[in-house]
């Protein structure tokens, strides 16, 4: 659609346009089907807003009371403060769970290290057995688990140091 | 009796007597902007004047959307709540009645929303009085097809105007339920006519878009 189209159409729409610019404006929306079949669909949902016409009584405004009924509506509205928000049911639920999840976390972490000791133990023996010249410390496998992971755990710890 | 002070945190106040109530200034004659700023500071008073300037534009635009005295009111009531919590971030590029007329449209435009396929008798569209006995069913009967017609087409426009952005909507309204010119829309929006008038342009293309689509799919449910 051509600028002089869209600078007249809400003109043309309300009717407002002068008797020469509408003979423009229809001379050169004629030359386009599209434009004109567009303009003509325009037109015709323009008119829709017509179903949107005043109802008789709303010129009398909302019935009396109505500041007070807003007023009552801002206190309904009003955001929580952040106290009101801690002590909701929700919240006091999540932070009970969270709570106990630490508590888990925390009790099954001091259970885990009671348990490793006897590990580290293992590996402070494989240590102390490995001869004094030795530049690095042979990993022995074996049937038990504990002894195969300590003798790994005294690899590590001798080659970090000979790292160092 | 005193005098109004004019510094910011005595205005709305008249100095009062030691024993009298205290006494409410009328904010009647005050520039909007003014009126505004001190609506900012949280003046319960300044609030309420801008309540009572812009009550009839609430509520008469919730009206005409949603057809229902009740609604309406409720709609207004919602309107004004946000206002007040929203007033604070309104910064006067507009003047306030397009900024309370854009949000009155969008709290009635959701509001229809939630209403969705809910079919309603409207008030608005029933108010005459019917005191001819003979020819009361009959009018009644002519007047609900009337009324069932003028929502239908109302419940049409309203699934266009989904389409179209919030600043759109607001400017079709403006021009086509309010009749403001292309002049008074720039004036009270504060954009460029000629800007406002590309807008409005892809407004109807995308209303035109959109019924093309909805007429499709009318035509292929009925097929």
């Amino acid at each position: 659609m051509d600028k002089f189209l869209i600078d007249n159409l809400e003109a043309y729409l309300s009717g407002l346009l002068g008797d020469a610019d509408r003979k423009e404006f229809e001379t050169r929306l004629n030359r386009n089907p599209g434009d004109l079949e567009a303009v003509q669909q325009m037109g015709g949902i323009s008119r829709l807003f017509g179903t949107l016409d005043e109802p008789q009584d709303a010129t009398l405004g909302p019935s009396p009371g109505f500041h007070r009924r807003v007023l009552r509506k801002i206190e309904e509205n009003a955001p929580p403060s952040i106290w009101d928000w801690l002590v909701q049911p929700v919240v006091l639920r999540r932070t009970a769970f969270a709570a106990a999840a630490w508590l888990v976390l925390l009790v099954s972490g001091a259970i885990s290290q009671t348990v490793a000791q006897p590990t580290n133990r293992v590996a402070r023996a494989v240590l102390a057995e490995r001869p004094e010249s030795a530049d690095y410390c042979n990993v022995r496998l074996g049937c038990d688990i504990d002894v195969n992971r300590s003798s790994m755990l005294a690899a590590v710890i001798v080659t970090g140091s000979r790292g160092r | 009796m005193g005098t109004m002070t004019d510094t910011a945190a005595g205005w709305s106040y008249l100095p009062v007597p030691a024993n009298a109530a205290k006494r409410l200034v009328s904010f009647d004659n005050v520039p909007e902007a003014e009126l505004v700023r001190y609506a900012q500071k949280g003046d319960e008073q300044a609030f309420a004047e801008i309540i009572q300037r812009h009550q009839n534009m609430v509520f008469s635009v919730a009206y005409r959307m949603v057809r229902r005295r009740m609604d309406a009111e409720d709609v207004a009531q919602q309107v004004f709540a946000k206002i007040f919590y929203a007033l604070k971030k309104f910064d006067m590029r507009s003047s306030l009645s397009t900024w309370i007329y854009k949000i009155a449209m969008n709290e009635t435009y959701d509001y229809l929303r939630r209403l969705k396929s809910r079919r309603v008798v409207y008030d608005g569209d029933l108010t005459e009085d019917f005191d001819d006995s003979e020819s009361r069913s009959a009018r009644v009967a002519d007047a609900r097809v009337l009324a069932d017609e003028r929502s239908e087409k109302r419940d049409y426009l309203m699934k266009l105007l989904a389409h179209v952005t919030e600043e759109e909507r607001t400017l079709l309204f403006l021009k086509e339920v309010e009749g403001l010119t292309i002049d008074e829309l720039a004036e009270r929006t504060g954009i460029n006519g000629n800007t406002i008038k590309v807008k409005l342009f892809r407004a109807r293309k995308r209303l035109v878009k959109a019924a093309a689509k909805l007429d499709g799919q009318t035509e292929s449910d009925m097929g």
